[in-house]
């Protein structure tokens, strides 16, 4: 290959990194460049990516057209969430246009329902959006802040994991005793690690005179802890997490329920820019 | 939820016609315009929109070969 066919295609817009790159050491972004980053239009390789389940699974997928697309970005796992939403769905707009169609089944009547989202709202909500954040609880202050694509990935695997085992252990052969036995011990897993997932947000817990930057430390804080202070912790994470998530949008439904009568019902949905969220969950 | 097994069976069957599409549609492109975009060109280096702006200029020459009655091979 030439030399000469790195020239050849030619970034479709020009992007400034919604965190500034706050966050990131040195090498994740070639020459540490978090203004005018030059994003390029996905490549028919790129495509047939986001058509490879297995790839789709592991996240390997997101990481190859990232790094396809944005050729400065060195290692896409060490995005945080809001970046990572912000850089694919400029990487969309960059190979298909501003509009992108949300097919969606109404929830009442089963109908399916397209919707066309406008790309250029979704960066501007992101790049409005908080990068951290920070609550009290009591003399405490917990700093909350995005988590990594990789955090994400690992975590979106294993939870996908332990529902398929949940899904598999209601159709398996056993006695009705033991199948409640260990619904019961799996659903807890799940609860466990959804907690936790919440808490990889956790940055930092403070008081007047100490710093825990230590993840695991403030996981045994919280778990070691009573009920109460997890819900807390909980709640506001969940409010950081929202409110760093493109807001749902409203659909009326287009579908009948008989041959008089329109649906009508309104539902929401909501945008997601990762190829593999329908897919795995995350 | 995740998606149930019989769902995921679906989904890499509608993947695996789709990926085969983009490679017929990707050849077609290639074979009509005689040599000059390679495979490397086509898989790596083109976006849509240019592939699609190639198959507008197919399209155009298959109809002016058409009215003018020259033939096209």
């Amino acid at each position: 290959m030439s030399f000469l066919d790195e020239y050849k295609r030619q970034p479709k817009l020009y992007i400034d990194l919604p965190s500034s790159g706050e966050f990131y050491s040195d090498g994740v972004f070639e020459d540490n460049q978090f203004v005018q980053i030059p994003v390029f239009a996905m490549s028919a390789a790129d495509e047939i990516m986001t058509k490879t389940p297995d790839a789709l699974f592991s996240g390997k997928s997101v990481v190859n057209i990232l790094k396809s697309c944005i050729p400065l970005l060195n290692d896409p796992w060490q995005l945080i969430k809001t970046d990572l939403e912000y850089l694919l769905t400029a990487i969309r707009i960059a190979s298909i246009g501003n509009t992108t169609d949300i097919a969606s089944s109404c929830n009442k009547c089963g109908e399916t329902n397209v919707v066309e989202v406008n790309l250029q709202s979704v960066l501007t909500y992101i790049d409005n959006a908080p990068y951290e954040s920070s609550f009290q609880y009591e003399d405490l202050t917990i700093n909350i802040r995005p988590i990594t694509f990789k955090q994400m990935s690992d975590l979106g695997i294993a939870l996908y994991q332990k529902q398929k085992t949940l899904y598999q252990l209601q159709v398996a052969e056993m006695s009705q005793d033991q199948r409640v036995e260990q619904v019961a011990t799996l659903s807890d897993e799940i609860i466990k690690m959804t907690t936790r997932s919440l808490i990889k947000y956790i940055h930092s817990v403070s008081n007047s005179t100490s710093t825990e930057q230590n993840n695991e430390t403030i996981r045994k804080f919280i778990e070691d802890n009573d009920l109460k202070i997890s819900k807390a912790f909980a709640d506001e994470i969940t409010k950081f997490v929202d409110l760093i998530t493109y807001s749902a949008q409203t659909v009326r439904c287009a579908g009948e329920v008989d041959e008089n009568t329109l649906c009508d019902n309104e539902y929401k949905i909501s945008y997601n820019s990762d190829y593999s969220s329908f897919f795995v969950i995350r | 939820m995740p998606l149930s097994d019989s769902e995921i069976e679906e989904l890499i069957e509608k993947y695996e016609n789709e990926i085969k599409e983009i490679k017929y549609r990707l050849y077609k492109t290639g074979w009509f315009m005689r040599g000059f975009v390679s495979y490397h060109d086509l898989m790596h280096t083109l976006s849509r929109e240019d592939i699609i702006i190639m198959t507008d200029i197919i399209n155009e020459n298959l109809e002016t070969t058409k009215e003018s009655g020259l033939p096209f091979i």
